[in-house]
């Protein structure tokens, strides 16, 4: 278990800038993910971390040594991949084995880690089969696995749950949350998915075209996101344009937060604003309802049985001025 | 596009009937095309099985054998003269070495090629496809004509040297285990690899535990396609051969040209059946696709 | 990891050396020798000519050569690819075990050496043998043919050199086009000779041009079937190189006329690859 030092640490490839110069700090123990579009720099800097780029500019430390050139087999990390990357032509119990038997484990404390592991993640049966013949949720129950056989410095971890139907999925996340908490391994995870972010997190580093636009704990990303960008890419947001003082900007507001005027009126203190209903999506337990207001598509988000709007109606908005939040263009 | 849709719906179910009878004719008539190709391919081999078991009919104390055979005899198995089985043994000491040399060779030139990043790959790549574009009679003439001039200003003989033959076969057999294995390599992911760094495997281990055994396949393809090239050359072989150690292949070639030795048919025979058992434990070992990917790769 | 991607390519060395140098070695050696008149016994000119190709160009027996060689070839393929490209097709559109199964069974031929397959064939088209004495009760063969030596007999000899070849080279061009076009055309209510000629035919189109160039190439240099089926009588090009090197030891002539048979190749490679990409933007889709 370590901390993870970045400073300064950038990637410039010929014609394209992939990462620039960026400081980050890993606490020992943490679960930091890496949220992002495609080609955000994301898995660039877990590849850096990972040892598989160099970077152009900047030094990367674990425990405060420098780990910048040292070659990725000599940094005792664990890393779980997209695709899984279990070796097929080995057993689960001779892929999960691997590591150990490179860093010279007796046979017999490797019988033992392995049966640990399986229990660990609860597939004790599986041992001689081959990676072919098991199903998708438990090939990345394995991988996992494999990464903390020896239990690593870093856990870097590349959209692992990305190939899972959405139920699994979630299972999934509960399980590596509650598996990180009780190992306790500095944990650095990349996905797209800003749901399963907020899910597995102590914090997150939003992150665009090759920057961390903001990073902190998810409740204060998804509570007072610093830009647009953020404020966009994480939850739905309302954003209206506004002009203060001569600069253009907006205002965001989370659906959630709006609300549609019934016959009691607006609540004292809130600001409002008339819309037109355009349509109403049913999900489940809530309800998304589409407004236009002064060229803008706002959505409102409450239960269905709060609000019973007709298409083409309409309708005042209102909200609390503190839900409202200023950002820059 | 009107005409492939059937416009009248009272008729369908005519059509449809019919086209079933056309279709069971179209695919009758296609398998038994393939039937007659077939036979075009075997026919030959088949005349070669039968004619070795022909007791053959004498002309002075020339035997001639032929086909449908008249009799039935095992004689020319057993009597089988000493240098066709010399030939046999050099041809198959020959193809054993360049199958081996072709692996040792091309099997890192792979690598170089799929993982390897520098300018001009392409052109290396090209490079490593050329020897299999030459006809080999040019290559046969080429290497010749190269020996003597290395002859002319060094005290290497290397014309009508099995050193000579060994190193032109080597230098067509090597592009098909470059083919296989590069095949074989691209299509592993490089996620193995870095999988395997993160374990803790040092590059060769890597190499060792991962990546060969799973390129394992590719290789042996190749090689088989290495040793049939080389096993099977007559061309090259006749320039370059050794007079004290002709090929088989070149032993058939002459003995067909001038005097028909009468054991060929049997000896052939059992050449063809070792053939055949050779490509089953393959298609046992790798599966027929990496064969086929091996040698048609190569080609191009 | 960029280190890793030059270590991998210094493993190119020794084979490219070897590759390369040999190559170039033997280029080199023998198209100089090209240029070399021969003045008898074996020994070559002094001087720089292109006299060896003028012969070439001027002596009607080379130009009958080239002129037979390249006719015979052309034939060939095109037996060769009527014969073959049914066949293809059927075997990549029914189950695979079968499929590996008949092509496993065109490999074994393969490791047969070509003069045994020759044999073969002398032995089943001999004068006096079943067969010959059937086509000839039958009037379908002339009482004077004789099959060693004549134009029909190393034509089969190169069908049979094309076919193993030309069956796997198709098969793999076959089982790179989706089946799925073919159902869906189907549901559209083509019959399945329309399916073949507007969706198979125009898509296996740049793959075959490619083959049949390379079987193209092949032929052209086939020296085994034109020798011992040939008689003698049957003077491909490849023939007059080994003659002109073996029997009349002149190492001028012989380089000039397989130099003038490696710039065939090159051609007929050239012409492959402007018309494969030509031909190739609908398959590019599929791709």
């Amino acid at each position: 278990m370590a901390r993870v030092g970045l400073l300064g640490v950038s990637k410039q490839y010929r014609e394209h800038r992939a990462l620039l110069p960026t400081d980050l700090d890993i606490a020992d123990g943490e679960f930091l993910t890496l949220l992002g579009p495609s080609g955000c720099g994301k898995t660039t800097m877990l590849r850096i971390i990972a040892g598989f780029v160099e970077p152009s500019t900047g030094s990367v430390r674990f425990d405060g040594e420098d780990v910048t050139r040292v070659a990725p087999n000599r940094r005792a990390i664990g890393m779980v991949f997209q695709d899984y990357a279990l070796f097929p032509h080995l057993t689960i119990f001779e892929n999960i084995a691997f590591g150990l038997r490179e860093r010279g484990w007796a046979r017999v404390k490797i019988h033992a880690r392995v049966s640990e592991l399986l229990d660990l993640i609860k597939l004790p049966a599986i041992a001689r089969r081959l990676p072919a013949e098991i199903s998708g949720g438990q090939q990345q129950r394995v991988a996992f696995a494999r990464a903390i056989a020896h239990p690593p410095r870093v856990l870097l971890m590349d959209e692992p749950l990305g190939a899972l139907d959405l139920k699994l999925r979630e299972a999934m996340q509960f399980e590596l949350r509650r598996l990180q908490r009780a190992l306790g391994i500095t944990t650095v995870y990349v996905t797209h998915d800003q749901t399963e972010a907020m899910n597995l997190s102590d914090r997150i580093a939003v992150m665009e075209a090759g920057r961390i636009r903001q990073i902190g704990l998810p409740r204060d990303i998804y509570d007072r996101p610093t830009s647009r960008f953020v404020a966009e890419f994480v939850g739905q947001i309302n954003l209206l344009p506004t002009q203060t003082r001569g600069h253009a900007g907006s205002l965001a507001i989370r659906p959630q937060h709006l609300a549609i005027a019934n016959g009691a009126g607006i609540p004292e203190g809130h600001d409002s604003l008339p819309a037109r209903v355009l349509t109403q999506v049913f999900t489940g337990n809530l309800v998304h309802i589409q407004l236009q207001a002064q060229d803008t598509l706002l959505t409102v988000e409450t239960r269905p049985s709060e609000h019973d709007v007709a298409e083409g109606e309409a309708v005042t908005l209102h909200w609390h001025p503190d839900r409202c939040i200023v950002l820059g263009a | 596009m009107s005409a492939l849709v059937a416009t009248d719906t009272a008729s369908l179910p005519r059509t449809a009937a019919r086209r079933q009878m056309r279709l069971r004719w179209g695919r009758l008539a296609a398998w038994a095309w393939l039937g007659f190709v077939f036979l075009f391919i075997y026919a030959p081999i088949i005349v070669v099985i039968g004619a070795s078991v022909d007791p053959g009919h004498y002309v002075v104390t020339r035997a001639f054998l032929q086909f449908p055979p008249q009799g039935f005899t095992l004689h020319w198995y057993v009597n089988v003269a000493p240098a066709l089985w010399a030939s046999i043994f050099v041809s198959l000491k020959l193809a054993a070495s360049v199958t081996i040399g072709a692996v040792l060779l091309g099997t890192p030139a792979a690598l170089g090629l799929v993982r390897g990043t520098f300018p001009g790959r392409n052109l290396v790549a090209t490079l490593f496809r050329v020897p299999l574009q030459i006809p080999f009679i040019v290559t046969g003439v080429a290497f010749l004509q190269a020996f003597y001039a290395v002859a002319s200003v060094s005290p290497l003989r290397l014309q009508g040297s099995i050193t000579g033959l060994f190193l032109a076969h080597l230098f067509v057999a090597t592009p098909y285990v470059i083919s296989a294995a590069g095949t074989a390599l691209a299509q592993l992911s490089p996620r193995l690899d870095e999988a395997a760094l993160s374990l803790g495997a040092s590059r060769w281990r890597t190499f060792r535990r991962i990546t060969l055994p799973l390129i394992l396949p590719g290789i042996f393809g190749g090689a088989m396609f290495a040793f049939l090239v080389s096993f099977t050359d007559v061309t090259i072989a006749l320039f370059l051969a050794p007079q004290e150690a002709i090929t088989f292949p070149v032993w058939v070639f002459g003995s067909i040209q001038n005097d028909l030795e009468t054991s060929l048919p049997a000896v052939s025979t059992m050449v063809f059946v070792a053939s055949a058992l050779i490509v089953v434990v393959l298609q046992r070992l790798v599966g027929m696709e990496t064969v086929l990917r091996s040698g048609g790769g190569a080609k191009n | 990891m960029r280190a890793a991607g030059r270590f991998w390519g210094l493993l190119l060395i020794p084979p490219a050396l070897f590759s390369g140098g040999l190559l170039l070695l033997t280029q080199i050696v023998f198209l100089s020798a090209s240029f070399h008149a021969d003045e008898g016994l074996g020994v070559a000119g002094q001087a720089f000519t292109w006299e060896n190709y003028q012969q070439v160009w001027r002596d009607p027996e080379y130009l009958q050569s080239l002129g037979l060689t390249l006719r015979l070839a052309a034939l060939v393929v095109l037996v060769t690819l009527v014969m073959t490209w049914p066949v293809a097709y059927l075997l990549s559109r029914t189950s695979p075990r079968i499929a590996m199964v008949l092509i496993a069974a065109i490999i074994a031929t393969s490791f047969v050496t070509l003069p045994i397959k020759t044999l073969g064939m002398v032995i089943l088209f001999a004068t006096d043998g079943a067969l010959m004495r059937s086509l000839r009760a039958l009037g379908l063969a002339d009482a004077h043919f004789r099959f060693v030596g004549s134009f029909f007999a190393v034509a089969v000899g190169y069908t049979h050199l094309a076919i193993s070849f030309m069956v796997t080279m198709l098969f793999s061009v076959f089982q790179a086009i989706p089946q799925r076009l073919e159902e869906a055309a189907t549901i559209h209510g083509a019959t399945r000779l329309r399916v073949l000629w507007r969706v198979v035919l125009p898509l296996s189109l740049p793959g075959t041009v490619s083959a049949t160039l390379v079987l193209f190439n092949l032929l052209t240099g086939a020296f085994v079937s034109a020798v011992l089926l040939g008689g003698g009588k049957i003077l491909t090009l490849s023939l007059l190189i080994q003659r002109s090197l073996i029997l009349f030891n002149e190492y001028g002539m012989a380089a000039a006329l397989a130099g003038v048979l490696l710039l065939l190749v090159l051609l007929v490679n050239i012409v492959s690859v402007v018309a494969v990409s030509r031909l190739t933007p609908a398959a590019r889709v599929i791709a």
